[in-house]
Parts: structure tokens; C-alpha cells; sequence
């Protein structure tokens, strides 16, 4: 069947499409050649005065596994304000700060989005965070495997293994927890956190292992260029949310010698000493430096203001910050020798001078990143804001005098403080399309998504023209998936089974054997019985798996 | 071979099947003896006691939930599959649902919501606890693997080789678990209907304040003080409790006492707290029904949107005051039998090959048991791990998944 959606205008970056106005076809849920007869579409929907993306994709956000149901079983008064009623989608939930995974998935689809990426998944807890992603109905989903401050990786690092087993060992990882790539959170110092060491800099040693947060960094960076992944090194550095950070992110990227890296939510990795209050803005050197380092990718991270939940492995920064949970409790863990996390409840306040700054600190970085191919929108859902918020952020983004009305509410000294208002830059819709959608693909080596050439999936939003970008992105007109109608009018109408998307990459298997011996020595499973097979993943067909294969560079 | 019958999901046990029976051969327990050596008996889908087709029995169940006016979900002893199939049931049907042994676990859950706590897991403990404190849980007749695979494991990550752990069992010192060569234990006699007491001095005297009383539940302060010290001394002191080995009423200011001398200690030194429960699917149930609900069981889908009350959805509750008319009791696990309900409740039990389970019954169908008679996935006591299980023996008996999957179909 042939379906022609008539008359969009389209943004489609990849292709270097701005807005001009043309038919989409559909077939066999790709996008298809034009039909030399028009006539020749058995299904057309007139979508003139439209505009029409690639189905977008968010490259960071926390929809599955452990902190993900810590903090939802953290917060039933959060969930009690955002109770989805029977009818409206496919089956209930609750929203907002810790969504149920079946309103996530709706909720993604109605915005117009169709694949959603968990950031930190922790190898011994796949298993549940690929079930937990398996019911977020409709959108693709795949997971970056944490490594970095597990017992294993670090005995190697401490004995000064040998680059190639170390590159074996995250190659079986990524197959052991099917994940699509690799993450570092507080390299080292989720470890140390747990002996007692309280913060842990670029070049102090975890005491247990004198290994530093650079090593590791280089080590993994390394490893995960040299295999071949698309996708690199995806880093939650050291220090996340301490005044003066600014200065080990700057020394960090200097430290990677050129080495592929991406940094995720740079707003809380941005902020500098300057000022009465000892808390400033970092933007403008660090855009600087990321403008310089090509090299360098980054998401944002953005704060809004509201409540949420702070969802984070980072055990060590959380525990630090749970003195200011609202509503006051928080959940700490340590985990399985593998990593650990926090869950705190914040409320972001316009008022308060700190929250105001993270909010304009994020923008600034937005504003004063050129190349919107290595910036991608995100509020690290929920950490910054929930993933709903999108829509807001994206007016934030493309319309200066509302940019500027949000900045004349919130706290005055923060304003003061911020260049934001002398930012003169308003994204375009084939930027917004950039960041939401082209280059997030890219940057994970999903070559069918992000774009509408033939060939590529059919996963395409269509958003009915408003001035008012909030408006126009909340709620799509239109929203297929893999070709199939699933949100019509800003409701859902059909849930097909989205795509796991992982990488994989041989390994030597000597490593598994190694890493076998290391299981039954001292770990709490079997290593078989830890790993997730691509069964799991298809379970008789309720699930489909694309294995992206990586090759390794010479 | 990975075992189902308890929330530890040892993974170690073997197993020799022979013609449909199975022997726990090695690394078992009472629990895994149990369950796996039940035997392997043939059994038929009963409407009102009466053989049927297991297609007559799914309708008749489905038949069941569209007449019924207040239906209730309970037992779910089984694995993550048939828990995601009866939180879709219950959405269908407009019920209410539970796991069956929720009481045994929702005490820490209280505490959680209300102060939030500071946690660790098994492989933590086994490699970085250099002082375990075990309050009041049983371990000797409920988690006997406990010692042999995580207070006294052949080597350690972290700790050193050359002495042996040490621990502390506060409680009712007939079930203390015994001292062995990688593990010492000690024993502190506390009156366990006051633990929280106990657990309030133990918290003065880390804290270095000066209690006047001499005995506090039956301990002497001098025990209570040496245990502190060594508390403050520790690495990585890990408190472990399970609250249904708890007393009843005092089980969530236990475990709030607990948790409170763990925040204590985090603020200068490490500590973590481990809770051992949700057996029989419990932490699956509470889990699976929080990514698909947002809240840990206690849910009902009778209104318009779903509805979360820990006190009133609890199985005990609303089977005691006679608040629902149909029960379906799903358990694949457990060896009990399915509660009692007052006459005029119909009853559609979900259960393994057990010919006490089909009397009683409107309607009863027969499944087989996760990790025994087919493969699946359960979530250990620490909330962190998935275990994936396999099947152990041939069988031609469905899953829990696969029956409700049937009976939502028919709604």
C-alpha cells in the first residue's frame, strides 16, 4: 500500500530539505519514491500547510531500568496529580515526573517523537531495564551500558591491562547487557563513594584502586573509538553540579586529545566561582571550547522550573545533594560492585538564584553552541524536567521575545548574572529539527532514522503550523511509526512494538572466560545468567531487535 | 540451575530430573527441596470441580470478570510475565490488585515513601561488608543460602583473607545462624516485639549519648555499646532485616529505626541497609507493577483513573472484610493453599498441579511452575537483579502468561 501525505512542509536537515513544501510517500512502513503517477497512492492525507519531521529522538532520557522504579515508587503524590483516565490512551498510567512506562511511550508519540534512549543502564540490571523499556509501547528504545566505576573494569585498569582486553571487555559488555553503547557516570567515583572518599577530581586517585577519573576516561574513550561505535564514549563527568565544575569539563575536553566524546547534560557540568554567591555561569567558555573540538558532542540537560525527581547512578553527587530533596526523602544505593545510584525529588524554583542560573546556564549553552549537529535537546529526563516540558524548551529556543519574558520572572540577581538576554540567536524549525531529531540519528548510527529519504523508516511527525512553538509541538497532527498511523490529532490511535536497538562488536573469547572465573569467584549470579540474550529481546515476537554491527578501527 | 522458590534466586543449586521428578542434588535449601522435589502430577482445568477443556475453563473464567462487580487479583506467585498478564487483567476487568503476601513486604515500602533510605545489595554485602548487623531475620528456616553464599563465601573483593567476617544476629536467639570458619557470629538476645527500642539505644550510643537505662529488650547497654563500636569501627557495616520477620505492628518503626542509624553513620563513614522478602513473586509483583502503573501494587483500576492505597488494597483487607466478589488467585510458586473466602465469592484459582487448589473453585486451570516446567525472569530480594530462570524439566503445562493472556483476550 502506498500512502502520500499531500502537500507538507517538510524539514528534513539530512537531506537539506528547509521547508519546502512536498509529498511524503509511504510504503511497507519506509518512505518510498515519489510515484511517477501521483494517482497511483492508494491512501492520501492532505496534510497542506503542515509541517513535516522525521520522528524525533531523544538521545538521553531515563525510561527504564532501576532508578527509573525507585523513583516511581519514590513518589506516589507526584504520580496522584498526573493520572492518565481510562480511554484517553490505549491503556492507563500515571505521568509527569516518573511516568508508568505505557504513558511514557504515549506520551513520546503524541510529541511527535518515536525513539527514546536510556543513558544508564547498569550491566547487571539489563535484564530489567530492557523489560521496563519493552512496555514503553510505540517508540524504539535502546540503552547505553554504564561501565567506569565497576570492580572489574577497574582491577583491570589497576594492574595495567592491556588495551585490547580492556576493548574485549566492553565489546562483551555491550553484547552481555544488549546495549547500543557505552557510558562513564563520575568515572571512579560511584567506586570510591563507596570507601568513604567523598569527591573524587580529574586526577585524584580512587583509593582502592589508584586509578584516577582520567584514565578511565581515556581508557574507555579510547576503547569505544577503537571498536568502531558510532556512538562515542557517552560521559557524565566528575563533579556533576558543583560550583566551579566548569574547570574540570574544560580540562577533561583538553584531556581527550581529540579522542571522540560525547557530554551529556553540560548544564550541570557549566558552572563556574564567580560572583557574591560563589555560583556563575560557565556557558560562554565552555560553548567556546566545544565550538573548538570537533570532536565533541554534547546535550544539554536543561533545568525547568517545577517539580521532579533527580534520577542519577552518580551515588556519590546525590548523596551530596539529598540535603535539598523536596519532598524531603531520597533513596541511595550501592550496587552489585557494578555501580550505584540516587533518587532525589527537586523542585527547580524561578526564584531561587541557583535554580535560575542552571536554567539560563542552559539556554546560554544552546544559544552560544554553533553547530547545532553536536548539540542535542534534552533535560536528561526527569533530572532537569520532565520530558514533556520539550515543547516549552523548544520556544525558549526559537522565539527570543518569549526567551525574554520567561527571563524578566525569574529570580533578578540570576538574570543579572546571565548574558542570556544579550543572546540575540532564535533557532529555526530546520535547526529545531537538528537537534531533535537529524542529529541524534546520526550521532547514534541509526542511518533509516532522523531524516525522510527513501529508504529511511517511516517514522515521520507532522505538526500543524503555530506561532506558538509550545502549541505546535505539544500535541502532533499526525505521528507514524514504521509507516503506521499511531497518533492522530494528539491522540494515540495505535500501539505497534517498537525496535531494541543495539551494537555489537566481536570480542576475543578468552575475555569471557575471564570474566566467568571473576562471576563465580566473587559475584552473586552466574555470568550466563547475567547476560540477556537476543531472545529476550524478540520474546516470540512481542519484541524486534536491529543489531547494529560495529567494526574495529585499525 | 536458578531457583524460583525464594526471593534469593540462587542460582548455584543442582538438579537431577528423572521422569518428571526432580532432586535438588546440591547447594539446595528447605524452601528449594520443597518446591522442586513437589511431585509431578497430572491435572485437568475444573469448572466447579467438573474436568473441562482448558478453552472452556479460560471462558468461563473470562465469564466470570465481565459479571463480576468488584473483582480482586491476588496471590501473582509467579514470574515477570504472568505479573505484566494480571496488571493487564486487572485494568480489563476493573480490578482491584495485590500480591498475596504484600503484608511481607510493605513495611519497608512505607518507610521508603515516607524518609527514603540508604541501600546496598548481595554482592556488595558479600564482598565489602567487613561487619554485617542481621535484625531479627530468619535466617536458619527462610534464607538458609544466605551464609553459605554471602556471609561466608570461599574469597572476597575487598575484605581481607586472613580473618573472618564478622556479624551480629539481634533477636530471638533460637534462630540465630551458627558462626562458620569465613564468618563469626554473635548473638544479642532482644526481646523481638521491641526492636525498635533496642534499635533507639543502639542509635544514642553510636551517636555518643549516654542512655541511663541498663537493659533496653531484654539486651544489656554494654552489649548495645560494644556493638555500636563496632558499628563505628566497621568499613562497611551492613544492617540486613526482612520485614515479615518482623513484629507485626512495630515492623515499619523497626525498620525506620534502622534506617535512621544507617543515615547517621553516612554522614562521616559508609553504611547500608539489605531487606530480604517479597518471596513468591512478591519483589517481581511490586516491581513489574510499578513500571506499569507507577505504584508498587495496592492498585485498583475500578474508577476512572487508577487508584493507589496501600491500607485498603491489601489482600489481608479485603478478603477480611468481605470487600470484593470474585477473586482470582494466581499462584505458581508458593506450596500454600489459596486463602479462604466467605461463601458467595467465585473463585478462579490459577495454580499448579494441586488437587486442593481445584476444590473450592468456580473455576481452576492448571500452570505450570516458572523455572521448573518452563523458563522466565524474577527479581531478587535487593530490587536490583533479574534472574532469569529455565526450564528444568518437559512439560506440557502453561504458563501464567499464557492462560491470562487468553482470559484478557476474552474481555
Amino acid at each position: 500500500m502506498l500512502t502520500r501525505l499531500r502537500g507538507a512542509k517538510v524539514y528534513d536537515p539530512t537531506n537539506g530539505v528547509d521547508g519546502k513544501t512536498q509529498d511524503i510517500f509511504i510504503r511497507d512502513g519506509r518512505i518510498a519514491e515519489p510515484p511517477t503517477n501521483i494517482r497511483a497512492a492508494d491512501k492520501t492525507i492532505d496534510v497542506r500547510g503542515c509541517a513535516a519531521m522525521a520522528g524525533g529522538i531523544d538521545i538521553h532520557t531515563h525510561i527504564g531500568g532501576g532508578k527509573v522504579n525507585i523513583a516511581r515508587m519514590l513518589l506516589p503524590e507526584d504520580h496522584d496529580r498526573d493520572l492518565v483516565a481510562r480511554g484517553r490512551h490505549p491503556r492507563m498510567g500515571c505521568g509527569h515526573a516518573a511516568p508508568s512506562t505505557l504513558t511514557a511511550g504515549y506520551r513520546y508519540a503524541e510529541m511527535g517523537y518515536t525513539a527514546c534512549f536510556e543513558p544508564a543502564m547498569l550491566p547487571v540490571n539489563a535484564r530489567q531495564a530492557h523489560m521496563e523499556m519493552a512496555d514503553t509501547p510505540i517508540v524504539d528504545k535502546g540503552a547505553y551500558a554504564l561501565l567506569g566505576n565497576d570492580d572489574y573494569l577497574l582491577r583491570m585498569l589497576a594492574r595495567k591491562a592491556d588495551e585490547e582486553q580492556v576493548r574485549d571487555y566492553i565489546a562483551w559488555t555491550l553484547t552481555s547487557a544488549q546495549a547500543l553503547a557505552i557510558k562513564v557516570v563520575n568515572p571512579g567515583g560511584i567506586n570510591a563513594f563507596k570507601f568513604n572518599q567523598r569527591k573524587l577530581d580529574l586526577d585524584e586517585k580512587n583509593e582502592a584502586y589508584q586509578v584516577t577519573p582520567r584514565q578511565i576516561l581515556k581508557a574507555l574513550a579510547q576503547g569505544v573509538q577503537s571498536l568502531g561505535l558510532t556512538h562515542p564514549l557517552h560521559i557524565h563527568g566528575c563533579n556533576l553540579g558543583v560550583p566551579g565544575n566548569m574547570h574540570s569539563t574544560l580540562d577533561m575536553i583538553r584531556g581527550l586529545d581529540g579522542i571522540a566524546a560525547h557530554l551529556t547534560h553540560l548544564q550541570f557540568h557549566s558552572y563556574g566561582l564567580e560572583g557574591d554567591r560563589n555560583f556563575s555561569s560557565g556557558a560562554a567558555p565552555i560553548a567556546e571550547i566545544i565550538n573548538a573540538n570537533p570532536n565533541i558532542s554534547v546535550d544539554v540537560g536543561q533545568v525547568m522550573f517545577g517539580q521532579t525527581v533527580t534520577e542519577s547512578g552518580d551515588s556519590m553527587q546525590q548523596y551530596a545533594g539529598h540535603i535539598f530533596a523536596d519532598p524531603k526523602k531520597w533513596v541511595g544505593m550501592d550496587i552489585e560492585c557494578d555501580a550505584g545510584c540516587g533518587v532525589v525529588p527537586f523542585r527547580y524554583k524561578d526564584k531561587n538564584f541557583v535554580n535560575a542560573l542552571q536554567w539560563a546556564i542552559g539556554l546560554e549553552l544552546f544559544l552560544l553552541v554553533d553547530d547545532p549537529w553536536r548539540i542535542f535537546l534534552t533535560t536528561d529526563h526527569p533530572n532537569g524536567a520532565p520530558f514533556t516540558s520539550y515543547p516549552h524548551l523548544i520556544r525558549l529556543l526559537a522565539d527570543r521575545s518569549f526567551r525574554n519574558d520567561m527571563l524578566a520572572t525569574i529570580n533578578s540577581d540570576a538574570a543579572n548574572a546571565s548574558h542570556l538576554a544579550a543572546l540575540k540567536r532564535e533557532y529555526s524549525l530546520y535547526e529545531i529539527a537538528i537537534i531533535t531529531r537529524a542529529a541524534p540519528a546520526k550521532s547514534l548510527g541509526l542511518r533509516n532514522k532522523g531524516h525522510l529519504a527513501p529508504g529511511a523508516d517511516a517514522d515521520i511527525a507532522v505538526y500543524r503550523v503555530h506561532p506558538n512553538y509550545e502549541r505546535m509541538f505539544s500535541n502532533a497532527e499526525y505521528v507514524f511509526k514504521g509507516g503506521r498511523l499511531v497518533v492522530q490529532k494528539g491522540k494515540v490511535c495505535d500501539e505497534p512494538i517498537g525496535t531494541t536497538h543495539v551494537a555489537r562488536v566481536d570480542f576475543n573469547p578468552t575475555i569471557e572466560a575471564e570474566i566467568e572465573q571473576y562471576f563465580d569467584r566473587y559475584m552473586t549470579m552466574k555470568k550466563d545468567r547475567m547476560m540477556v540474550s537476543d531472545d529476550e529481546i524478540r520474546d516470540h515476537g512481542r519484541g524486534k531487535l536491529k543489531i547494529h554491527r560495529a567494526r574495529r578501527r585499525a | 540451575m536458578a531457583c524460583p522458590f525464594c526471593s534469593l534466586l540462587c542460582d548455584d543449586l543442582s538438579l537431577s530430573v528423572s521422569k518428571g521428578n526432580i532432586a535438588v542434588t546440591d547447594n539446595g535449601c528447605r524452601q528449594a527441596k520443597l518446591g522442586f522435589e513437589r511431585e509431578a502430577t497430572v491435572e485437568f482445568p475444573r469448572i466447579n470441580g467438573k474436568r473441562v477443556s482448558q478453552t472452556a475453563a479460560i471462558a468461563a473464567a473470562a465469564k466470570l470478570l465481565r459479571r463480576a462487580q468488584r473483582p480482586f487479583i491476588s496471590g501473582l506467585g509467579t514470574d515477570v510475565e504472568g505479573i505484566r498478564e494480571a496488571v493487564h487483567l486487572a485494568e480489563k476487568s476493573k480490578a482491584i490488585v495485590d500480591h498475596g503476601n504484600s503484608a511481607g513486604f510493605d513495611g519497608g515500602m512505607r518507610v521508603m515513601q515516607s524518609k527514603g533510605w540508604y541501600m546496598t545489595t548481595l554482592a556488595e554485602l558479600r564482598n565489602r561488608s567487613d561487619l554485617v548487623v542481621i535484625v531479627g531475620a530468619d535466617l536458619v528456616n527462610h534464607y538458609e543460602n544466605f551464609v553459605r553464599r554471602f556471609l561466608a563465601p570461599k574469597q572476597t573483593l575487598h575484605l581481607a583473607q586472613s580473618k573472618p567476617r564478622r556479624a551480629y544476629f539481634v533477636g530471638d536467639q533460637s534462630v540465630a545462624p551458627k558462626s562458620t570458619k569465613a564468618c563469626m557470629i554473635e548473638g544479642i538476645n532482644c526481646d523481638v516485639t521491641r526492636v525498635f527500642e533496642f534499635m533507639a539505644a543502639l542509635r544514642a550510643s553510636i551517636a555518643g549519648r549516654a542512655l541511663k537505662a541498663r537493659r533496653v529488650a531484654q539486651a544489656s547497654m554494654t552489649e548495645i555499646e560494644t556493638l555500636g563500636r563496632a558499628i563505628k569501627e566497621a568499613d562497611y557495616p551492613v544492617f540486613v532485616w526482612a520485614p515479615a520477620h518482623l513484629h507485626g505492628t512495630q515492623a515499619d518503626l523497626t525498620i525506620q529505626s534502622i534506617t535512621r542509624i544507617i543515615d547517621d553513620l553516612n554522614k562521616t563513614q559508609r553504611a547500608a541497609g539489605l531487606a530480604l522478602g517479597g518471596d513468591n513473586g512478591g519483589m517481581s509483583a511490586a516491581n513489574v507493577c510499578a513500571w506499569l502503573t507507577g505504584y508498587p501494587l495496592h492498585v485498583s483500576f475500578a474508577g476512572k483513573t487508577i487508584d493507589y492505597d496501600p491500607v485498603q488494597y491489601r489482600t489481608s483487607a479485603l478478603l477480611e472484610h468481605d470487600a470484593i466478589d470474585t477473586l482470582v488467585w494466581i499462584d505458581a510458586i508458593g506450596n500454600a493453599a489459596p486463602p479462604a473466602t466467605n461463601p458467595g465469592i467465585k473463585r478462579i484459582i490459577i495454580a499448579p498441579n494441586q488437587a486442593e487448589q481445584s476444590s473450592n473453585a468456580d473455576v481452576f486451570i492448571p500452570v505450570g511452575v516458572p523455572g521448573v516446567d518452563h523458563a522466565g525472569a524474577m527479581i531478587r530480594t535487593d530490587s536490583v537483579v533479574t534472574i532469569r530462570l529455565d526450564q528444568v524439566r518437559s512439560s506440557s503445562s502453561p504458563s501464567v502468561r499464557k492462560i491470562i493472556h487468553s482470559i484478557v483476550g476474552q474481555l
